[in-house]
């Protein structure tokens, strides 16, 4: 097992007439084919922390190293790369672009990793096998349940075949049924394709099912358990 | 993939959309059809004056334009003729002899322009006798005389009445004649008919004493479009003797009025769009506040912000272009209605326009020219107009948009 993701001395804070620090020094190793949640209650820093693993936002200090590379020395069009190439991403609602079918909102994304027709054809129809939404593929999001979308939307993270997903509460808005579907993809895309998952999340039927949980409080790390 | 998207997010909110091409489409219309009527009055206006009497380009003698007399005139001989002729470009040559001069009925008398041409060839160049409203046309060496109408309505004569003419001629000569009058003209331009005694070319070089001469050379063109290149060309061609001058020259103060009112006519156009503009920005306005979030999500996925940006562009654009052609469809047949069917002034408007020496006529011009205009301007609209969102864009913070 090696590491996929590593954080050391991690540290972001929001400027302010109170400075607020949303993560405060968090050193984090993440390995391959894990399956873990990010927990702690609202404005412990989960969502942070996601974004700047993602490269979405920037650390105030610290480094994020992915397969041994700095996130911070990447230029700007590169961490665009390291997001199409390296990560998926699946948001808490509204994922999916609301004018493009199931299929085309998959192939919208390996289409700006300007991967051959045949190829994206193909792959759309093992994802869609694989979330159970075959039947649903010349669907608008409109037209889906919650749920469905849900797992359109991790069918198009995993379009680019990344090495981790992480997904923000992405059973934030969904019943029980939905997100039992949903975490059993995921459960089963772990395991069967040892695809990385980090999960950050308030809901106990995500914490119930992740392998690690890692929690924070005020932006640090309270405790990182294995189950 | 990004059209396809473009074109679907301009569906998003059809209500909108349609409210915004309508926008357009009504803006384009309303321009279009006054840029025809103004074109259209520039055109009637050199085609009166230019294409009915100066002509596009004259030749004279070097010195004629500043002092306009007969001892400013130049021989002319078939050779002259021929060397002219000989210039593919040029359709038609015709020799004028012109001079001022006292004309006069039994009790009355008016400082007039004498002219005199060649009856057969000014019929090709300007339809001389489509002008005829009473009497009729003379011919070469025909000793009569043609009147514009309203010198006719103040010397009190009619047609086969006798004019008197007198004044100078060649090498200050005095010089007179008594002519019949064989028809009286109209000319769409005012000036013409309160002035000008037109008689066959010969008989105005006997009456002028003025031997084989005369005083200008009017120049028809294959492509008037090419006149100041053909004028370049002439000049070098014909050297220094001879003054060779397109009617822009001869006449700058048409030129500088319709340039003038050109630039009244753009600063219209530019506040008719400027007003359309707000709206397609209120448009773009809420359309960005709807949409951030989504962009958020696209480039965090891994859009490049500049593929974003000219998606929103192509949506200004398709939208824009939409009510552009739109309107370019429902404009044209009006250029082309009120260009076989003008607007006749009333009485009081009509005097008042041909006080200031114009035709009381309003034609649209049918130039394509004028709709390909409108269309690059709407196309330079959106994306004037896209700037925004493009700047909106490319300063974009994902997390902060998903927040949103």
């Amino acid at each position: 097992m090696k590491n996929v993701i590593e954080t050391k001395n991690l540290c972001k804070t929001y400027e302010g007439v109170i400075p607020i620090h949303a993560v405060n020094d968090v050193d984090l190793q993440i390995q391959d084919d894990e399956f873990t949640a990010i927990v702690g209650p609202s404005g412990s820093g989960k969502s942070t922390l996601l974004n700047l693993i993602g490269g979405l936002d920037h650390p105030t200090s610290g480094e994020v190293i992915v397969n041994g590379h700095d996130l911070s020395e990447f230029s700007e069009s590169k961490l665009i790369d390291y997001r199409l190439y390296h990560i998926g991403f699946v948001f808490q609602a509204y994922n999916l672009i609301p004018v493009l079918t199931v299929r085309e909102n998959i192939e919208f994304i390996m289409m700006l990793q300007k991967r051959k027709k045949e190829d994206i054809k193909n792959r759309i129809h093992e994802l869609l096998e694989e979330v159970d939404l075959l039947d649903k593929i010349n669907k608008r999001p409109s037209e889906l349940s919650g749920g469905q979308q849900q797992r359109v939307a991790v069918a198009r993270a995993l379009a680019t075949k990344p090495e981790f997903v992480l997904a923000d509460e992405p059973t934030a808005n969904l019943d029980s049924k939905s997100a039992s579907n949903l975490l059993d993809t995921m459960e089963r895309l772990n395991k069967e394709e040892s695809i990385t998952f980090i999960f950050s999340t308030h809901d106990q039927r995500v914490i119930d099912r992740a392998r690690r949980v890692v929690t924070l409080e005020d932006g640090k790390i309270i405790s990182d358990v294995q189950k | 993939m990004l059209l396809k998207l473009a074109w679907r997010n301009i569906w998003r909110n059809k209500r909108r959309t349609y409210i915004t091409i309508a926008s357009v489409m009504f803006a384009v219309i309303f321009a279009i059809v006054i840029k025809g009527l103004k074109e259209g009055m520039y055109d009637r206006m050199i085609e009166n004056t230019v294409g009915n009497y100066f002509g596009y380009i004259q030749i004279h003698k070097s010195g004629y334009w500043d002092d306009q007399t007969l001892d400013n005139s130049f021989s002319i001989d078939q050779q002259f003729l021929d060397s002219i002729q000989k210039l593919t470009y040029i359709t038609n040559a015709l020799p004028r002899l012109q001079n001022f001069a006292l004309v006069s009925s039994d009790t009355i008398t008016k400082g007039a322009v004498i002219l005199g041409l060649d009856p057969e060839k000014e019929e090709k160049f300007s339809s001389l006798g489509s002008r005829i409203i009473e009497g009729g046309i003379i011919e070469n060496e025909e000793l009569a005389v043609l009147l514009g109408y309203k010198l006719a309505e103040y010397l009190k004569l009619k047609v086969e009445d006798t004019l008197i003419i007198m004044g100078q001629g060649y090498h200050g000569n005095l010089v007179a004649g008594s002519y019949p009058v064989k028809g009286l003209l109209k000319f769409p331009s005012p000036e013409l008919n309160d002035n000008f005694v037109i008689l066959p070319f010969t008989v105005a070089q006997d009456l002028m004493s003025a031997g084989s001469r005369a005083t200008n050379m009017i120049l028809d063109l294959e492509d008037h479009n090419k006149m100041e290149k053909y004028t370049t060309g002439l000049k070098a061609y014909l050297g220094s003797t001879y003054e060779v001058m397109d009617w822009k020259e001869m006449m700058p103060e048409i030129d500088k009025m319709i340039e003038a009112d050109r630039a009244e006519g753009i600063i219209l156009m530019g506040i008719l769009y400027l007003l359309v503009s707000f709206g397609i920005f209120g448009t773009v306005l809420m359309m960005l506040a709807e949409r951030m979030y989504e962009f958020g999500i696209m480039i965090s996925i891994g859009m490049r912000k500049y593929k974003l940006a000219f998606i929103v562009w192509i949506e200004m654009v398709i939208m824009t272009l939409l009510g552009g052609i739109a309107g370019m469809l429902l404009a044209y047949p009006l250029l082309i209605y009120f260009n076989l069917r003008p607007i006749y002034m009333g009485d009081d408007i009509a005097k008042a326009i041909e006080e200031y020496g114009f035709e009381p006529i309003m034609q649209t011009s049918t130039d394509p020219g004028i709709l390909f205009e409108q269309g690059f301007i709407i196309i330079l609209l959106a994306t004037i107009i896209s700037i925004y969102p493009i700047i909106k864009i490319k300063n974009l913070n994902s997390v902060k948009a998903m927040r949103a």
